[in-house]
């Protein structure tokens, strides 16, 4: 089976490229992907691109940028993750396909959700421009700060952190709608949920998510019950408990006391 | 890498089936009598077989050998857990991590030798004989996590001290890992060619070169020393190395190269704004390659646990890197230059 990927090595040649215009506009990134990705037609991609629009067309809408489109990416989680559960999971096993993914289908959302990265990498982009024999290794070395939003590695890129987010709770998009967490959401969900095991067990992930959409605890007053939890996990292992179990060791632990 | 049984637990672990479960099972692919991996190995796989072929966990790759871990293990569960019957139970799970995926293909609770099957096929799952999620991801391979667990809480009347009693507790545990792509614990050698010395402007004297470039949490978290650091060898000195990978001078050049490797890593590290938070023992740190380098000079009467050994590092560091000198081992650098050979253990 083959499907079309966007080589981890070219992400960098990618965000430099495009961001570089003025305007961002998608025809900046298919001509990129059609010179660079290995795209094999036999992979239909229709339900990602699908979301992908849905998802951009929400945020322009909406009017904001950055974490304040963190509500927008909850209330699509559960899309993208019935979207991409419709692709063979060989596909969604491959790193550089999510890149691809991320690249084609999310870009509009991505340079919104992550506007401050564009405006960081472009300054870093233009300084390397100008000064491309400057010894300062910060201008002159290392990734770009918008490349692990668009490289499929992990929980930071765009259309993965969402899939992760609705598969972390089973699936469930009215459960995070129910649950919405208000309180410093992007830390909470990447460094306490999506960043850790809890992520990969729903039956933990479901009360800790429950947890902290009612106790709202600011970001500084996370830290320790996270930690208490991982202490508790370090002796447990996650896979046999039923949700209403997971709940009454995680939901105490659980608050600013 | 060393199994999880070297952290200190709270209460009193299954020591006599661990060591069994270290001694005896493997897990083997498509070609079962060539290869296989013990405990803390990777299985390397060709693409399609890992999507489509067969993988089999042995308890015991013999008829005997399997008798033997059945007694070990049914003997340590009933020395600690006689007046609790079949509370610990034989979990076997699979795991993806990149995606979050986890399918549990075995559970069963341990009451009687014959609790613990010869072999469990790991690619299937249940009556309908389903594929696990993880082993249909070549492109991110898989963990087979096998664990001693206790099934359910103990009643109040069965608790004892310094006995385990929630439901979850891990009693004894051995990881394995599957990998299309090569996957290696250590360093990857990589060419020192002449673009990579006018790059960083090295002279041409110079035979290694680290370059971390990684920063901030990435440094302590890594799982991979791919994502922190580009580690590279003078290319004619490696292709020599490449040609005779087994011969005695070139194990003893890879050995420092480990050393080197790491040790730079090591002063990196040591130098991380995140350092004075950083706990070998809870996430996110506990998968990291910080955490297994903690592991290897762990384990012994001095240096009991990853924690210790964290304290050795810190106030001692020409100890620290004599004792991983120890025990640095030829598979701690990548895989593809020196096969993993299934009777060495």
């Amino acid at each position: 089976m083959s499907f079309p990927v966007l080589p981890r090595e070219r992400v960098h040649e990618f965000v430099s490229e495009v961001l570089i215009q003025e305007d961002l506009n998608q025809s900046l990134v298919d001509d990129f992907l059609d010179r660079h990705a290995q795209r094999v037609p036999t992979l239909d991609t229709t339900p990602a691109a699908s979301v992908g629009a849905r998802l951009h067309a929400a945020a322009v809408e909406s009017g904001l940028t950055d974490d304040d489109l963190e509500p927008v990416e909850s209330q699509f989680s559960g899309a993208v993750f019935d979207a991409m559960m419709q692709l063979p999971l060989e596909a969604l096993g491959s790193v550089d396909f999510w890149t691809y993914v991320s690249a084609k289908h999310f870009w509009g959302f991505v340079v919104l959700r992550q506007r401050n990265s564009v405006i960081r990498a472009r300054r870093k982009i233009l300084d390397r421009i100008l000064a491309p024999t400057t010894p300062d290794p910060e201008v002159t070395e290392g990734p770009l700060p918008l490349e692990r939003y668009v490289l499929g590695k992990d929980h930071y890129q765009i259309p993965l952190r969402l899939f992760l987010r609705a598969q972390a709770v089973g699936g469930d998009q009215r459960f995070l709608d129910e649950n919405l967490v208000t309180a410093a959401p992007t830390d909470f969900w990447r460094s306490h949920v999506l960043g850790v095991r809890t992520g990969a067990h729903p039956n933990w992930a479901r009360p800790l998510v429950a947890a902290q959409a009612d106790q709202g605890l600011v970001m500084k007053a996370q830290r320790e019950p996270a930690k208490a939890i991982n202490r508790l996990r370090a002796n447990l292992s996650p896979v046999l408990h039923t949700e209403a179990e997971a709940g009454a060791l995680v939901t105490p632990l659980w608050s600013s006391a | 890498m060393a199994s999880e049984a070297r952290q200190l637990r709270p209460f009193e672990t299954l020591d006599g089936a661990q060591a069994s479960l270290d001694e005896l099972v493997q897990i083997t692919g498509h070609e079962p009598e060539k290869v296989a991996a013990y405990a803390g190995q990777t299985l390397l796989s060709e693409h399609d077989p890992y999507r489509s072929g067969p993988f089999v966990l042995w308890f015991g790759r013999s008829q005997g050998d399997n008798q033997r871990l059945a007694r070990a293990v049914v003997d340590d569960v009933r020395q600690q857990f006689d007046d609790c019957p079949g509370a610990v139970r034989l979990v076997v799970s699979l795991h993806n991590s990149r995606l979050k995926m986890t399918d549990v293909v075995f559970d069963r609770a341990i009451t009687d030798p014959d609790s613990i099957p010869l072999a469990i096929d790991l690619h299937e799952i249940g009556e309908a004989k389903i594929r696990p999620r993880p082993l249909q991801t070549p492109g991110d391979g898989c963990r087979v996590v096998v664990e001693l667990l206790l099934g359910r809480d103990l009643t109040p009347e069965e608790r004892r001290p310094l006995r385990a009693w929630r439901k979850g507790s891990w009693l004894a545990r051995v990881n394995f890992a599957i990998s299309t792509s090569g996957a290696f614990s250590g360093p990857r050698p990589r060419p020192l060619t002449e673009a990579v010395r006018n790059e960083y402007a090295l002279s041409p004297r110079t035979v290694h070169f680290s370059h971390v470039f990684a920063s901030g949490e990435t440094v302590l978290a890594a799982e991979a020393f791919d994502d922190v650091m580009n580690f590279y060898v003078d290319e004619d000195l490696l292709d020599r190395v490449r040609e005779h990978p087994f011969a005695g001078w070139s194990h003893r050049l890879q050995r420092g190269w480990i050393l080197n490797a790491i040790g730079t890593y090591l002063l990196v590290a040591v130098r991380n704004e995140f350092f004075d938070d950083f706990d070998p023992t809870t996430e996110p740190w506990s998968g990291s390659i910080m955490r297994a380098i903690l592991d290897k000079v762990s384990g012994t009467e001095a240096v009991p646990t990853p924690t210790a050994a964290l304290t050795l590092l810190q106030e001692d560091p020409g100890r620290f890197l004599a004792e991983l000198e120890d025990r640095a081992e030829l598979r701690d650098l990548e895989h593809l230059m020196i096969p993993s050979n299934p009777e060495e253990k």
